[in-house]
């Protein structure tokens, strides 16, 4: 090793990393990520060893995710996951149903346990720390999960005492304009209503890490604007945000970086941008004349922004 | 204990008290149908005292014979012993199955206090609070009845209130209350939710297990009690019963509240077996129901063999039961000897199934 530049060695390491969530190739890899590897490598070595087409741009990750597994009895439904999420950015987890994205999430969560690998969020370990991460993340779920019993108010009140926070329920409600909604319960909000409540729910405590599973699925165009909105504002307040989501628009809007999924396994992890770029460079090439506006921006132009529930 | 535990506490406790008061299910079965019971049970035995009304008894009596007969229908095999004392005769028993007996003692004016050795038995209850009341009522109209005698007979004497009837029903009905607090834990209970995305969004938040099951318990346990308070309330302004002055309730209520924990561990030990939320619910119910039909004598079981009897006795509900007929009816207390061996079979309970209950459940998921 003593006669390799340390360029070599970073090559060297990156086509041999079984750790790798890729394998792509470092001649394949655009001219600009190699340039980023080349300069920026030396960071990160004492702090994570990741993917590295991630360490080039990582400071400290909140959330480390090293060779994680996990089985079902002989099914395995990860296999050997490794990323990292940094503080403050949006990391989406896409995949088709069955992919293992809601089981990645759930061992982040602390709510299932994993087979091997090591997670750290915001530090801790999964396994060693789980009530203390439980303190600085938020969940949202697919389904709205609540006492079906209870009213909005009353919901709000028991995860204030859960979480242990003096919150103002109308001001909770006012802020996802669900005041007048204050004595409905949850069966009793429409779909859009309920997952606008769900991630209200999520904040309370103010985290540093949200986890979003799939939040605007069944949504029309105008919630799922008013989500987005929500979840833009909660990235602009320093809040770190894991969502998985069945839609690309939806990840292309929100996502600073995307981990594609299947079969338990990450296929690749990249920012839209180097997504694209790296599938054109194979050569790809889509006949269809882009526009500068989608069909969804025509629906919203025509039927308004205002939220219809 | 930490200022957050006591909040997350106190904020299950608020929940679960609320989800209960407001699920129609559990308010017919918890308040309207145990006044359904007593109203029920009222009716029969106003009936009863239309059919059997032994009167003033001699052995010539149509009273005296119809109780004879009521004993043969229901197949008590006795048979009549004159006795030579001068204040009893006994109309005794055969053997160890029969479980009444009719003894009588006058000097020249006769009477019968009607005493059921199994008292658990509601219709032995009724028959002899029926033929006793009736029998003691007569006697008295007698005023050649020795002092003593009379002195005696009005301390056995039962008002034909139907209130002051409804106290062999006092079993049953804390037996009920607990019944509805124990199946409706089904629907509820966290541990019932792998199912269902409720457990992952608590499992998510920063609370301990053991703050939402103390949580939800204590407000189980509340509402139980206010069930029971109910009736209490409910017999005393519509039927005039009067609680004998020896009824400790605190006592009664500790005995709820320790019943209540042992099927609270039961469920969760069946939890630790039963994945699914549903199916979990019905071997529950069952589990309990059984108990609870087995303590009301709804069962066809006439003459129960010792083994079934011992089953019977060794079972939350079968203890819980005998020691509430020894607070009500016999005078006793929790820390009578009679009782002891049923509360330390209820405290073993407890014990074991928590045992099991810690040992077989996981409370994260795998």
């Amino acid at each position: 090793m003593a006669g390799k530049t340390k360029k070599t060695q970073d090559i060297e390491e990156l086509n041999n990393d079984p750790q790798m969530g890729t394998e792509v190739s470092i001649e394949s890899l655009p001219k600009y990520k190699t340039r980023l590897i080349e300069g920026n490598l030396t960071e990160l070595e004492d702090t994570f060893e990741l993917n590295p087409y991630d360490r080039v741009t990582e400071k400290r990750p909140i959330i480390e995710v090293k060779n994680l597994v996990k089985l079902y009895g002989n099914f395995l439904a990860v296999d050997t996951l490794n990323f990292f999420v940094k503080k403050g950015e949006i990391f989406g987890i896409l995949g088709p149903n069955g992919a293992g994205k809601t089981t990645t999430m759930e061992i982040m969560e602390t709510v299932i346990k994993k087979t091997a690998g090591d997670v750290k969020i915001d530090g801790l370990d999964v396994d060693a720390y789980p009530f203390e991460i439980k303190k600085r993340i938020g969940v949202q779920l697919q389904s709205n999960g609540f006492f079906q019993e209870l009213n909005l108010i009353e919901l709000i009140e028991l995860y204030s005492d859960i979480y242990n926070v003096d919150i103002d329920p109308i001001k909770v409600l006012d802020s996802i304009s669900l005041v007048d909604k204050a004595k409905n319960t949850i069966e009793q909000l429409s779909k859009g209503q309920q997952q606008r409540f769900s991630l209200a729910i999520s904040i309370i405590s103010n985290p540093k890490i949200v986890f979003l599973d799939e939040p605007t699925t069944g949504l029309d165009p105008q919630a799922r604007r008013v989500i987005w909105q929500l979840i833009r504002e909660l990235k602009n307040q320093g809040t770190t945000i894991v969502l998985t989501t069945h839609y690309m628009e939806e990840a292309e809007a929100l996502c600073d970086r995307i981990a594609i999924m299947d079969s338990g396994k990450i296929l690749e992890i990249n920012t839209v941008k180097g997504f694209v770029e790296k599938l054109l460079l194979k050569g790809f090439h889509r006949e269809v004349t882009k526009y500068s506006a989608t069909l969804e921006d025509v629906f919203i132009d025509l039927t308004g922004k205002n939220l219809r529930d | 204990m930490n200022n957050i535990f006591i909040r997350q506490l106190k904020g299950f406790f608020l929940a679960t008290l609320k989800i209960q008061l407001r699920n129609p299910v559990i308010l017919i079965l918890g308040f309207i149908l145990p006044i359904m019971i007593i109203f029920g049970y009222s009716y029969v035995v106003n009936n009863n005292f239309s059919k059997i009304r032994v009167g003033y008894v001699s052995k010539q009596t149509t009273h005296y014979k119809k109780a004879v007969e009521y004993l043969n229908q229901n197949n008590r095999t006795f048979e009549l012993k004159e006795s030579s004392s001068e204040l009893e005769l006994n109309i005794a028993l055969t053997n160890d199955q029969i479980d009444t007996k009719l003894w009588y003692s006058s000097s020249g004016n006769p009477y019968i206090f009607v005493v059921s050795k199994d008292s658990n038995n509601l219709k032995n209850k009724l028959l002899e609070i029926v033929l006793t009341n009736e029998i003691n009522t007569q006697l008295l109209k007698d005023q050649s009845l020795d002092d003593k005698i009379r002195t005696k007979v009005q301390s056995n004497l039962v008002t034909t209130k139907i209130g002051e009837l409804l106290e062999p029903l006092l079993p049953v009905l804390l037996s009920f209350a607990i019944l509805v607090c124990c199946v409706s834990m089904g629907d509820l209970n966290i541990f019932n939710k792998k199912d269902n995305i409720a457990l992952r969004r608590l499992f998510a938040a920063p609370s301990m297990p053991i703050t939402y099951l103390l949580g939800q318990s204590f407000a189980r346990v509340l509402f139980c009690l206010i069930q029971i308070m109910f009736m209490f309330i409910v017999m005393i302004i519509l039927f005039g019963y009067q609680p004998p002055s020896f009824i400790n309730m605190a006592q009664i209520f500790l005995l709820v509240i320790l019943v209540v924990c042992i099927f609270i561990q039961q469920n969760i030990t069946l939890s630790a077996i039963i994945k699914s939320g549903k199916t979990l619910t019905i071997v529950n119910s069952v589990i309990i129901g059984i108990q609870f039909i087995l303590i009301t004598g709804l069962l066809p079981i006439n003459n129960p063999t010792i083994y079934t009897k011992f089953i019977m006795d060794i079972l939350p509900f079968g203890a819980f039961t005998k020691i509430i007929n020894n607070i009500t009816s016999g005078g006793m207390s929790l820390i009578s000897w009679s009782v002891t061996p049923s509360i330390i079979i209820l405290f073993a309970w407890f014990a074991f199934l928590s045992f099991v209950a810690k040992k077989s459940y996981q409370f994260n998921r795998d």
